[in-house]
C-alpha cells in the first residue's frame, strides 16, 4: 500500500492519469493548484482521487515550475507520499526532474504506459526501441504523456482540504504571455490524421491536401521541417518526438519518409497507410497499406473515388 | 563572462539496427554525435561570445570515444572542455555527475538542449539548477542578455512565455533557437589544441542508479504490410477498398 499524487496543471490529463492509477493499492491523493482550484477540485473525486488538496494562492496562478515543485514537496513530505504521477507537459517535464532531485528520487518522463508492479515504459534511442524501466529509489516522479490513458469515470467519496501554507516566491519573473497563433489543430485529440513531409514540393500543393483531409474528416499533421524549417504549417500540427503524440483511428502519410523521430508520435495508430515515392522508405515497414508511387498523382486519384467519381 | 554548456555523447541514431529475432538494438560499432539540441545550445554560447565576448567550457558525461566526440564541440567554438570517460548510469546520475563538474566553476550561465535526440528524457537541466539551487528556464527558443539578467522567449504548447531570471541559472534551448554552424577546417585542426580535461567517474564521488531497465526492445509490429506498386487508377481503386474495409472513413 502507498500513497499516490496525481498532479497535472491540466485536468484533462490529469483526470486520465487519475484513471489509471486505479491499478496501483493505496490512498489516491491529488492535488489542486492555481485559478479557481476550489472549484475545479470537486471534478476531481469524479475520477477517483479520495483526498484532494486545493490552494487557490495567487503566486500558484502562474505555473513556476520551482515553486510548484516546492508545493508539491511539501505536499509530499506532509502525507507520507512516495509515488507522485504527473503530466508529461512541458511544465509538466520541467516539474517532474525538479521534484525527483529535491526528493532525490527516481523519475521517468514522457511515459506512455505502466504495469501494477510499477514497471513503467517509454521510447528511447530516438523512438527505435520501447524501454522498461523500475524506479529503485523511495520516492518516484512519473510524467505521463497527455493521452496516454482513457479518462474513466470512478466516483468517490473525497475529502477536499484548504493547503494552509505560503507557496515560496518565485525566481523568474514572467514578463509577458503571447497566445500562441495556431491555427484549431488537435493532433492530440484527431481520429484521423493525414501526415505530410518532404514529398511535399511546395506549400500551395498543401490544398490539396486540405481537400482530402476535410473530406474524410481528418487532421493535418507534419514532419518537422515543414513547419519549424519551412514555416508551411504551424508548430502544434508537429508529429513526433519533440511533438505531437496521437492515437488515430487511421494515419496516412503522404511524403513522408518514415524517420524514427517523427514516426514515434503515431505509432499506436489503428492504421496506418503511406503513399511514397521511394519503395525503401521506412514508412512502408510500419504502414498496413502502401502505395509506392507519386502522392500528387494518387491523391486526386483517391479523392475522386472517395467522392463517387 | 562564464558559460557551461552541458552536452551530451549519443550513437548516431541513423545508423543502428534492430536484431530481427530478439528485436534487440545493435550498438556496436555505431559512431557517436553530439545530441543535436546540445549543439543549439552551444550555438547561442557562441552568439553570446562573438558579441559580448565569453569564455565557453564544455562538459559531458560521456564514454568510450567521448574525446573524439567533444572535439567537434570545440571546433564549433567552445574553449576548453571537462569530461567523464567512463559515465554510466541514468539521467538523475548524469545530472550529479555534471553538477560536481561544474560546482567548483565560475560560472554566470549554463545552457543544456531541452533534451537529448536518443532519451529525450530532458531531467538534466531542472535537476541541475535544483541542485546547484539555481532558477532554470526551459524550452527557450529566444534568448537575449540584460546586464545580470537573461531574458528568454519559452515555447509552451498554447503560449510562448517571455521570462527574466537573475544569472547564474540553467537555460534549456530547443532546436528552434538557431541553425548550429558547421567547424571549418581551420577550426577543425585548431580545436585539437583545445585543453580537454578527462576524469574518472570515481574522481566526482560515488553515485546510485535511479533506475533499472528491465527490457529495451524495438517494439513488435503487427502491421499487414500490404505494398502496392504501379498501375495508378486500379491501384488507388485497391487502396481506397482496403480501407473502407477497415472502416477508416467510419464517422
Amino acid at each position: 500500500m502507498s500513497n499516490i499524487l496525481v498532479f497535472c496543471e491540466r485536468d484533462d490529463v490529469a483526470f486520465e492519469i487519475l484513471s489509471a492509477s486505479s491499478i496501483v493499492s493505496g490512498t489516491t491523493f491529488a492535488a489542486v493548484l492555481g485559478k479557481n482550484a476550489e472549484e475545479r477540485a470537486q471534478t476531481y473525486s469524479l475520477y477517483g482521487a479520495t483526498k484532494i488538496l486545493v490552494s487557490d494562492h495567487p503566486t500558484l496562478n502562474n505555473f513556476d515550475a520551482e515553486v510548484y515543485a516546492d508545493t508539491l514537496a511539501r505536499i509530499i513530505e506532509k502525507n507520507d507520499i512516495d509515488i507522485i504521477f504527473c503530466g508529461s507537459t512541458r511544465r509538466g517535464r520541467e516539474l517532474a526532474p525538479r521534484l525527483a532531485q529535491r526528493l532525490s528520487g527516481s523519475c521517468i518522463t514522457d511515459v506512455s504506459g505502466f504495469n501494477e508492479s510499477l514497471i513503467f515504459w517509454r521510447y528511447t534511442l530516438g523512438g527505435t526501441t520501447q524501454e522498461k524501466l523500475k524506479p529503485t529509489r523511495e520516492k518516484m516522479v512519473i510524467a505521463f504523456l497527455p493521452k496516454a490513458f482513457d479518462k474513466i469515470e470512478r466516483k468517490v467519496l473525497s475529502d477536499i482540504t484548504q493547503i494552509s501554507f505560503e507557496p515560496s516566491v518565485p525566481r523568474t519573473k514572467i514578463i509577458e504571455r503571447q497566445k500562441k497563433s495556431l491555427g484549431q489543430a488537435n493532433i492530440e485529440d484527431a481520429e484521423r490524421i493525414v501526415g505530410v513531409g518532404r514529398g511535399i514540393v511546395k506549400k500551395e500543393d498543401l490544398v490539396l491536401i486540405e481537400e482530402l483531409a476535410r473530406f474524410i474528416g481528418a487532421e493535418i499533421g507534419c514532419t518537422r521541417p515543414l513547419a519549424a524549417d519551412f514555416g508551411w504549417l504551424t508548430e502544434d500540427r508537429i508529429i513526433g518526438l519533440s511533438g505531437k503524440k496521437s492515437k488515430p483511428k487511421f494515419y496516412l502519410a503522404l511524403g513522408v519518409s518514415g524517420q524514427i523521430q517523427h514516426t514515434v508520435g503515431i505509432r499506436d495508430a489503428k492504421v496506418i497507410a503511406a503513399i511514397d515515392k521511394n519503395k525503401d522508405a521506412p514508412i512502408f515497414r510500419m504502414a498496413d497499406y502502401g502505395i509506392v508511387g507519386d502522392l500528387y498523382e494518387y491523391v486526386p486519384l483517391i479523392l475522386k473515388r472517395l467522392k463517387g467519381g | 563572462m562564464d558559460i557551461v554548456v552541458c552536452v551530451k555523447q549519443i550513437y548516431d541514431l541513423d545508423q543502428i539496427r534492430i536484431k530481427k529475432e530478439t528485436r534487440e538494438p545493435i550498438l556496436e560499432g555505431v559512431p557517436f554525435k553530439l545530441s543535436d539540441m546540445d549543439r543549439n545550445a552551444l550555438e547561442e554560447a557562441i552568439r553570446i561570445k562573438e558579441k559580448n565576448g565569453a569564455r565557453i567550457v564544455v562538459v559531458s558525461a560521456g564514454f568510450l570515444k567521448v574525446r573524439e566526440t567533444i572535439k567537434g564541440a570545440l571546433a564549433m567554438g567552445a574553449d576548453e572542455a571537462v569530461v567523464v570517460t567512463d559515465f554510466a548510469g541514468d539521467s538523475s546520475v548524469a545530472s550529479d555527475v555534471l553538477a560536481t563538474l561544474i560546482r567548483p566553476m565560475a560560472t554566470n550561465l549554463i545552457l543544456c538542449g531541452e533534451g537529448s535526440s536518443d532519451n529525450y528524457s530532458g531531467q538534466v537541466p531542472p535537476r541541475l539548477a535544483e541542485s546547484l539551487g539555481l532558477p532554470c528556464i526551459t524550452f527557450v527558443r529566444e534568448l537575449s542578455l540584460e546586464g545580470t539578467k537573461v531574458k528568454a522567449k519559452r515555447d509552451l504548447e498554447d503560449c510562448f512565455e517571455i521570462v527574466e531570471t537573475e544569472m547564474p541559472c540553467v537555460v534549456s534551448v530547443t532546436s528552434e533557437i538557431n541553425e548550429a554552424r558547421l567547424p571549418s577546417l581551420t577550426q577543425i585542426l585548431k580545436a585539437s589544441k583545445k585543453p580537454i580535461r578527462e576524469m574518472k567517474m570515481v574522481e566526482c564521488g560515488t553515485f546510485s542508479k535511479s533506475l533499472e531497465s528491465v527490457e529495451n526492445l524495438a517494439p513488435a509490429t503487427e502491421r499487414k504490410n500490404i505494398i502496392l506498386e504501379g498501375g495508378a487508377a486500379e491501384t488507388a481503386e485497391q487502396f481506397v477498398r482496403s480501407l473502407e474495409k477497415e472502416g477508416v472513413f467510419n464517422v
